[in-house]
């Protein structure tokens, strides 16, 4: 993962949620490192890399944010269901975005949509690098979590 | 069981890690304090300061954990004992002369394990008096205020006063002395490697893939849970210390200078 590839990456996933509402721009905030339980919030939208290092990128999202995404897309109903589909919805955004900025360098896994117990139960990395993202007054963070693939082994 | 001539200059490190360590070992808090401090890096003298232990109390916990197999002594090569020498903080002035037939007879008064049958040490050495895991340190093991006979003698201080010369950078940090006052400042080292970087977002990657291989444990342990890279913390754990510096090593091929560490008051 090499600079260029880190900043679109987080460009084109910035421009998902400028797309949803072109009035209301998304910020990215100061990132930050975080070691130790990972930061989750209701939902997280994840994939797995694999490549020079092993680990994954997810975008864990507040409720209320995604029920925003859920209206603007004309969807009134906001069970868990509906949120856990939209979650999955950024997973697969998450994912192209993924393959895009990264390429051949990296496999990436089939995206995943989890509720906050289910993505507590994962062994995590441990490290991360969190990208906080605040749009319509929400704030999302999207996170790099990398082993060195010979301590991951 | 063996025991052990506890010499200011000599540095330890663990012969057993945490997870090693038999769930039902009871220590003394100095005893764990030593423990955990003894990483290869720095000296018994150094150590004890930095705890403001006693010289005996300090000797006496130390001999008690190699008795126990916990930890054992690093060897040193020639540039590394004389920096250990001069890290134990003798301050008296010694011509060359004097430093060097010191150094070659570190203990000439206490000998080479030349005790006399019957004193504590020998008796340590003997095993008898070494508290097995599981029995009450205080009972079996007399504390330092309870007595001078529970004492260890204390080895003569080796009257080195040789102070060398500051090593030019990247030379011996493993080495460097834990005084109270030099702290590893985290934004000077941030500072540094977004400089070698070239742009800020490429040095955040390489900061965050330096930190990917330091244990989360003991970053933790220093209270670093989020860190910002415009954030500046000074590191005190020196076994923290020396894996961020291993990792700059390694993930970045960087010899970190002296100008990541600040003098503290």
């Amino acid at each position: 993962m090499n600079p260029e590839q880190l900043r679109l990456f987080k460009r084109i996933t910035l421009d998902y949620f400028a797309k949803l509402a072109p009035a209301e721009q998304p910020a990215m905030g100061e990132p930050h490192m975080h070691f130790g339980e990972p930061e989750l919030l209701d939902y997280t939208s994840l994939i797995e890399i694999d490549g020079e290092y092993q680990g994954c990128i997810y975008l864990t999202s507040p409720e209320a944010m995604l029920r925003d995404v859920l209206l603007i897309n004309g969807e009134q109903k906001d069970s868990p269901e509906h949120l856990k589909d939209m979650c999955q919805e950024f997973s697969n955004v998450l994912s192209g975005n993924a393959s895009k900025a990264f390429g051949g360098n990296w496999r990436i896994s089939v995206p995943r949509s989890l509720s906050l117990a289910e993505v507590r139960a994962l062994d995590l990395p441990a490290s991360t690098f969190v990208m906080p993202i605040t749009w319509r007054g929400q704030r999302a963070l999207l996170v790099v979590g990398l082993r060195a693939v010979r301590e991951a082994a | 069981m063996t025991s052990l001539l506890v010499l200011p200059q000599a540095v330890y490190r663990r012969a057993k890690a945490p997870h090693e360590l038999p769930g039902d070992l009871r220590l003394t808090a100095l005893e764990w304090a030593l423990y955990f401090a003894v990483t290869g890096t720095h000296t018994a003298a150094e150590i004890g300061r930095e705890m403001r232990a006693d010289e005996a109390a300090r000797d006496e916990a130390l001999a008690r954990l190699f008795a126990l197999e916990l930890i054992e002594e690093q060897q040193l090569n020639a540039s590394e004992y004389v920096r250990a020498v001069a890290a134990t903080g003798d301050r008296e002035e010694k011509t060359l002369v004097e430093f060097l037939v010191r150094a070659a007879r570190p203990n000439a008064a206490a000998g080479r394990g030349g005790e006399a049958p019957g004193t504590p040490r020998q008796a340590l050495r003997d095993g008898a008096s070494v508290p097995h895991a599981g029995t009450s340190p205080r009972s079996a093991w007399p504390h330092a205020a309870s007595g001078a006979a529970s004492r260890l003698p204390r080895p003569a201080q080796p009257a080195f006063g040789f102070k060398p010369l500051p090593p030019p950078d990247g030379i011996n940090k493993e080495n460097r002395p834990m005084s109270g006052s030099r702290r590893l400042s985290l934004r000077a080292l941030m500072n540094l490697i977004e400089k070698q970087a070239g742009s800020r977002e490429a040095g955040q990657l390489d900061i965050y893939r330096v930190f990917v291989r330091v244990d989360t444990v003991l970053l933790k342990r220093s209270g670093i849970e989020t860190l910002r890279f415009t954030e500046d913390r000074l590191v005190s754990d020196p076994e923290l210390e020396q894996a961020i510096v291993r990792s700059v090593k390694k993930t970045l091929g960087l010899d970190c200078p002296d100008s990541i560490w600040v003098d503290v008051a």
